[in-house]
């Protein structure tokens, strides 16, 4: 986070610098940025793990929209057309986030795919209680969810 | 350009049509839940890239919309969830295909024997 923060400032301090404000110089002072803070990484202890996190965040952000896109249209699909495959149901899923600040992330990244909703967690915070609108494959739809709980932790961790 | 910033907010329009629809059509408050999404992701992402493409353009950033996109994707799921947490508190029914009261009332008590729930869902599988 905090090696965000100085990317950023870098960022700025090349826009400000160049005098350009355009998205395009601003990308550019961003990336000079990173490559400045990768030379540096191994010496700061608060920046070390931040240029291996940042193209992990960008991955994740770039999964989680195939997932949105694919959900989406699955769910769309479903409201159009005739043959109602919905089974809507609740399941407990077993956690792997230990933090609260993990399992709210998980918690309301699932929320946002659509055809799973986070409903509550247990009182000792192993199980998130999930409804999905999709229970035929029930396999398949853990398996999806714990993927995405898996990337989530990958890059927070 | 023009065209497609057109294309983009047909597409949305689409998309809150289709959680108007779904509102409608789903059976019971816990299923209604999931209505929206489509429209608060798909449909507001392309309404808000159309906004973007269509007041940037080359020289200028434009965060607006990208500050619109984090505040919408951080309050929707939590209005969602506090949603559901009601209707569990109410013991509103659950309708559909497959019900497992026994994970319901775990879920509605926030007990967890992990192991039992496996188990029966397992068995009816």
């Amino acid at each position: 986070m905090i090696g965000f923060l100085f990317n950023l400032l870098l960022a700025l301090a090349w826009a400000l610098l160049t005098n350009q404000f355009t998205a395009l110089n601003v990308i550019f002072g961003f990336s000079l940025g990173y490559a400045v803070i990768w030379l540096i990484h191994r010496t700061v202890p608060a920046l070390y793990t931040y240029p291996r996190r940042l193209p992990e965040t960008i991955s994740f952000a770039l999964f989680f929209i195939w997932e949105l896109l694919v959900a989406n249209w699955k769910v769309a699909m479903d409201i159009v057309t005739r043959p109602w495959y919905m089974q809507p149901g609740v399941i407990a899923m077993p956690l792997a986030a230990k933090t609260d600040f993990e399992i709210a992330l998980v918690a309301n990244l699932i929320s946002l795919t659509p055809g799973t909703l986070s409903m509550e967690v247990s009182e000792d915070k192993k199980t998130l209680f999930v409804h999905a609108m999709f229970l035929d494959d029930e396999q398949k739809l853990r398996a999806e969810l714990s993927e995405i709980e898996q990337r989530i932790l990958q890059v927070l961790r | 350009m023009e065209y497609f910033i057109a294309a983009l907010l047909i597409l949305a329009a689409l998309f809150f049509l289709l959680s108007g629809v779904a509102i409608v059509r789903f059976k019971d408050s816990y299923s209604r839940l999931h209505a929206p999404t489509p429209a608060s992701t798909l449909g507001m992402g392309a309404l808000l890239l159309a906004a973007m493409l269509w007041q940037g353009s080359e020289d200028t950033l434009s965060i607006k919309a990208f500050l619109v996109m984090a505040v919408l994707f951080v309050t929707s799921p939590i209005s969602a969830y506090m949603l559901a947490k009601t209707a569990l508190h109410l013991r509103l029914p659950l309708a559909g295909g497959r019900q497992l009261p026994e994970i319901y009332e775990q879920a509605r008590n926030r007990r967890n024997d992990s192991s039992k729930a496996q188990e029966k869902s397992d068995q009816s599988v």
